[in-house]
């Protein structure tokens, strides 16, 4: 399965619109009623913000004229309490939107965060964690700068506009159709331009998300950078991405400039014209009618076109928000609709040998076209001790990660208790099998709070009960090798402890979940012998029902095992005692000189 | 093209990096004072059609003409305007992109480590971004604002100062609440960039250490890790968002009160006729006008806090002290290195104490001891990297400090415990110094760092490309391409921090031959768990405890420490 998101968005043809929606659907639903709180709050502010006018209207044609003062104090109270709830429930349905945009941000980003750890490792292998970053960070952001304020005030403006041209229609239908028609005109704009305006928002985004995997990268690897003194391959490689990244957010900024003047223009050709005709329409013509002239609903006409074309004005500037949120959002989709293929799956295979695990014709290959295990065949037998040989490169890694089903076989089956290991579910599998990787891994922290990771029996533990648990296990040796302890603090990457010290916490990790299969794959390279042999006098001490398999280099690690396998080239041999292992090691070495 | 100056001691403001870009700005903002001066314009052109109306000399062609001409003047100043805009908020972004990164790139390893690289990720991305967005909508918004309001506050006085003294006492009421407003929120707008730090850091280790998760199924725990700092998050952004609201109502309301006023008072002026029913009418399009950039301000308020104070965050990193680097020495070493005295303390804990040796050119050393004795440490004072607290470092009997660094890094291969790949090709990655080396330098690295094999069953062979953090080799391979990488100098000083822990015995031995062969010139310094691969070195650290306990040859060690003996034995029970 392809897991590469850049290769995604460029057939962008598979991602549906409407399954887009929906999916987005799916995060702010559980805030809708909030939403239709606000909404109704925003009912309130628009039509007093489409009231106010006809009021001002109301007092100019009829009071002003002829000088009603009591009527127009009237209706100046009457104005002021209308203003004072418009500004009221604005507070209130801004507050409330505020806290549903934020939620909605937050929802989003748990999606993405929680859909990442359902992927298997091999996404991470294809995608870049800069970029990755930036679709939970970015991407998210310019999506909630469109629901904490867009998505309102859109609606807000569009029942503005739908009202007052409700209103002037009923003063003065021939009026009211102009103001629509520059409507449909802005209407016809937007449709035009919209597709532009998104292709350069996607543009834009990607670009970021480039530069944010160059980024994330070079500084991650920032040692190497320092000691070739390659500091200006650091500032040329992100040159390059970060000039790519300014032309293509140019393009977004200029795309996204388009549509407010225009609709500018429009609104204040409508206002002209609306100015134009009702002064044919409400004064010459009435006067040639000899009816008298109607400067009230001019006047009123005059107010409703500013109230009518306002938000329209802004409406472009909202419209071209949307198309940012939608870019945004389809990055996020992309990654949101996919699906790991690593799932439980029903099926009815069995062995009935009585091994623990066992590899039957197993073949695998990271790349379709580039096969790393040939038709593997092997027996792990409950408490046996097993070692993985051969040359670098030749699949030992890879056999290991298919016992803990980090991948799954191309061809072949894996069984686990006679059951192929596909029916098992992530929690039961890692329960019992402890996978000891080839680079130690360490979140920042504290020592104890590594071991106790992703461990749910003992996450709660305190420092004494987890001390007691580790010497209940014979592990506080290990412990006493870090000068504070169980509290030594982990700086992200682990950079202030040595790759041994990393590994000798891995250690304590796994050992500390007890498992029924111990896989150690070059997990005490890089630690002392002497310490080594403690780590040794400890693995023998576990249960004689763990069965372990460990990948190593020295050869003292292993000679102890019950089963040697020589993995060379993605096939196995089984030599039947440790001297033909060693031959066989040894001849490896002598044929590829 | 715009070159910004040397940083100075004092942090340069936002505003004052902007003068850089004085003529993008200045056009910018020329172009929207046109714009707003001629959306002034408008309301008056109405008020003049409906005064001629009123004298009778309205006519409906000059008044349509008027308006065409006037807004498609408006429409094309916009649309450069706007295009201006991009190029300079962009511009802008970019050259903050680029000063960081160059001072990032200058910044010692142990900068970058304490920073994290989170944060500097996110001044990279998110503090430039809102940065921009200022300079794309705040300033312009925040000038045009200006200026209309001025502009309307002189029409407004100059149509009848009576009425518009109601309105103008808006101002300062609005003043004081955004001041106000702004004061109470300025601390979120900081920690709200703090937040995407975290979240970074966060999301950055779950994708790192993802193979680790799924081994321990520990997806629950990074899901809590992450809900805990997007909470946070969540609730920063609440704090700010439901800060801003009571700032659009206000001015919602200050607005309609002064509008009010107008109303009873300019209606009653009306009645009294001392004000015209046009003047009237036109008056009321003015507030309008009048409004609107106070409605922009309140809209743009958040954008701007949000952008002064991510700007101080990058200031931070562009003004933060480079290491010295006064080292000029320029010479072609001979590969001999000596530690005098050395005292290294990591937060005030003593890593390494008193350690005293001396390479010889051309020889090969081993230090070998066991895990966190200070090995990596003495790897790092030999390249630089750190500094120790006391003590010298000598090459070529030069303190390592006085040297130009790239001339003496362009002299010393490294090779790092942890295999750093990069996300390129195969040959980008060990012609990683320079693009300029010959095919021979690259086949003749390769070749001693036993990866032909491996190189010639690639698909493209040197020109594929890695995956990141090389996820798709395996652990050999990465620690052999880093080799290879460090051997293509030609170095005279060639440092290995652990190289053998990934390599078998018997690739190993062939690259230590093909070492001897290759490259005989070099001084090999070896740090190692295993006496097999240094047994026939010319020399032999023990370091246990950060401290240097015993040197010599393998025999002469297995004579006089019974340190080396103990390890000897622990690893003589089945390698002969």
């Amino acid at each position: 399965m392809n897991y590469e998101l850049s290769n995604d968005e460029k057939k962008q043809a598979s991602v549906k619109f409407g399954a887009a929606v929906k999916a987005l659907y799916q995060h702010i639903r559980n805030s809708k009623w909030k939403m239709s709180l606000a909404f109704l709050f925003l009912i309130i502010v628009s039509v007093t913000t489409i009231v106010s006018p006809y009021i001002i209207g109301d007092v100019t044609n009829k009071y002003i004229p002829v000088g009603d003062t009591e009527n127009l104090g009237k209706a100046l109270i009457l104005l002021a309490i209308i203003y004072i709830i418009g500004s009221a429930f604005s507070y209130l349905q801004i507050r409330v939107m505020g806290q549903v945009g934020q939620k909605i941000l937050f929802n989003i980003r748990n999606a993405v965060f929680q859909k990442l750890q359902s992927l298997p490792l091999q996404f991470f292998n294809q995608n870049k964690s800069g970029d990755l970053i930036s679709r939970i960070n970015n991407d998210t952001d310019k999506m909630n700068q469109a629901f904490s304020e867009t998505l309102l005030r859109f609606t807000g403006d569009v029942i503005v506009i739908i009202g007052i041209a409700i209103v002037m229609l009923a003063l003065n239908v021939q009026l009211g159709l102009i103001a629509l028609a520059t409507l449909v005109v802005m209407l016809a704009i937007t449709a035009v331009l919209s597709g532009f305006i998104k292709s350069r928002n996607d543009r834009s985004l990607q670009k970021l998300g480039e530069l944010s995997g160059s980024i994330q990268e070079s500084l991650t690897n920032f040692k190497v950078t320092v000691v070739f003194n390659r500091r200006d391959y650091f500032r040329n490689s992100f040159g390059q991405v970060n000039e790519n990244n300014r032309k293509a957010a140019t393009g977004a900024g200029i795309a996204n400039g388009l549509l407010a003047p225009l609709y500018t223009f429009a609104a204040n050709m409508g206002t002209a014209l609306i100015l134009i005709f009702s002064i044919q329409i409400l004064i010459i013509d009435k006067l040639q009618m000899g009816v008298a002239p109607e400067f009230g609903t001019l006047l009123a006409f005059i107010l409703y076109s500013s109230t009518f074309f306002g938000p329209l004005k802004e409406m472009a500037e909202l419209f071209t928000q949307v198309q940012v949120a939608v870019s945004s959002w389809s990055r996020i989709y992309t990654l949101l609709r996919l699906e790991t293929n690593l799932v439980k799956i029903e099926n009815n295979d069995k062995d009935d040998s009585k091994a623990l695990m066992k590899f039957h014709n197993v073949s695998f290959g990271y790349q379709p076209e580039q096969m790393i295990l040939n038709k593997i065949n092997m027996d792990l037998e409950e408490g046996h001790t097993y070692a993985l040989v051969g040359p670098t490169g030749g699949g030992k890694s890879t056999t290991a990660s298919l016992m803990a089903r980090l991948y799954d076989v191309s061809e072949g089956q894996v069984f686990y208790r006679g059951k192929n290991i596909k029916t098992y579910s992530q929690s039961e599998l890692s329960k019992e099998i402890g996978f000891i990787l080839q680079e130690p891994f360490l979140f920042s922290g504290s020592i104890a709070d590594n071991i106790k990771y992703g461990n749910e029996e003992y996450k709660d533990f305190t420092e004494e009960e987890l001390t007691a648990k580790l010497k209940e296990l014979g592990l506080e040796s290990i412990v006493e090798k870090f000068n504070e302890g169980l509290s030594t603090a982990i700086t992200t990457g682990a950079e202030n402890i040595s790759l041994g010290q990393r590994q000798l916490i891995n250690f304590l990790r796994i050992l500390l979940r007890q498992p029924k299969l111990l896989i150690l794959d070059e997990a005490t390279a890089n630690i002392d012998t002497i310490t080594e042999q403690l780590l040794e006098a400890i693995l023998n001490k576990l249960s004689d029902k763990t069965t372990k398999v460990i990948i190593a280099h020295r050869l003292n690690t292993i000679e102890n095992a019950d089963q040697i396998f020589f993995i060379s080239s993605g096939t196995i041999e089984k030599p039947v005692n440790f001297d033909s292992a060693l031959d066989l090691i040894n001849a490896q070495g002598q044929s590829k000189s | 093209m715009e070159k910004p100056e040397a940083p100075k001691k004092k942090p340069v403001s936002l505003l004052s990096f902007l003068k850089n870009y004085k003529a993008l700005v200045a056009g910018v903002i020329s172009l929207s004072l046109i714009v707003n001066l001629l959306t002034l314009i408008i309301p008056k052109v109405n008020s003049r059609v409906i005064d001629s109306l009123q004298a009778g000399t309205y006519n409906k062609e000059e008044a349509l003409y008027l308006f065409l001409g006037l807004t498609a003047l408006i429409l094309v100043a916009t649309l450069v305007q706007n295009f201006l805009g991009s190029v300079t908020a962009e511009k802008v972004a970019a050259e903050l992109r680029r000063q960081l990164i160059n001072k990032i790139s200058k910044q010692s390893f142990k900068y970058v480590n304490e920073v994290g690289s989170s944060k500097l990720l996110t001044n990279l991305t998110a503090d430039v971004d809102s940065v921009k967005l200022f300079i794309q909508q705040g300033i312009v918004f925040a000038f045009a604002a200006v200026v209309q309001l001025i502009g309307s506050i002189i029409i407004l006085l100059s149509l009848n100062w009576r009425l518009a003294i109601p309105i103008l006492l808006t101002i300062p009421v609005l003043g004081i609440s955004f001041g106000v407003i702004f004061s109470r929120l300025e601390v979120y707008f900081t920690k709200a960039q703090e937040v995407i730090d975290k979240l970074n850091r966060v999301i950055n280790e779950s994708i790192v250490g993802s193979a680790l998760v799924r081994v321990l199924n520990a997806r629950k725990f990074e899901t809590k890790k992450f809900l805990i700092v997007n909470e946070e998050a969540k609730d920063i952004g609440t704090r700010i968002v439901q800060g801003f609201a009571a700032l659009f109502p206000l001015i919602n309301i200050v607005v309609n009160f002064s509008f009010l006023v107008v109303l009873g008072y300019g209606g009653s002026q009306v009645i009294d006729k001392t004000l015209s029913a046009g003047d009237f009418s036109a008056f009321f399009s003015y507030i309008f006008i009048f409004i609107f950039p106070i409605i922009m301000l309140g809209f743009i308020a958040g954008n701007i806090g949000r952008a002064f104070a991510t700007y101080t965050r990058i200031r931070e990193v562009i003004d933060s002290d480079e290491p010295e680097v006064n080292g000029t020495v320029k010479k072609s070493i001979e590969g001999d290195i000596e530690l005098k005295n050395v005292k290294l303390e990591i937060d005030s804990k003593a890593i390494l104490e008193d350690i005293n040796f001396h390479i010889k050119p051309k020889t090969r050393v081993g230090i070998i001891g066991p895990t966190a004795a200070g090995k990596t440490q003495i790897f790092y004072l030999i390249t630089g990297l750190i500094r120790p607290n006391e003590g010298e470092i000598l090459i070529d009997g030069t303190p390592i400090e006085d040297f130009d660094n790239d001339n003496l890094y362009s002299q010393m291969g490294m090779v790092f415990q942890d295999s750093i790949i990069f996300n390129t090709t195969v040959r980008e990655n060990i012609a990683f110094r320079s693009d300029e080396l010959s095919e021979e330098q690259i086949n003749k690295a390769i070749e001693t760092a036993e990866l032909k094999d491996f190189v010639d069953s690639l698909p493209k062979g040197l020109d594929t490309k890695i995956s990141e953090r090389g996820s798709s080799l395996s652990g050999g391979q990465k620690q052999r391409l880093t080799l290879a990488r460090a051997l293509v100098l030609n170095p005279k000083i060639l440092l290995l921090d652990d190289f053998t822990a990934r390599v078998d015995i018997n690739t190993e031995k062939k690259i230590f031959a093909n070492l001897k062969k290759n490259y005989p010139e070099v001084t090999v310094i070896a740090i190692t768990q295993k006496i097999k691969s240094i047994e026939d070195f010319d020399n032999i650290i023990l370091v246990m405890e950060g401290e240097l306990i015993a040197t010599g040859k393998h025999e002469e060690l297995l004579k006089k420490s019974l340190e080396y003996q103990q390890i000897y034995n622990s690893q003589q029970r089945t390698e002969e």
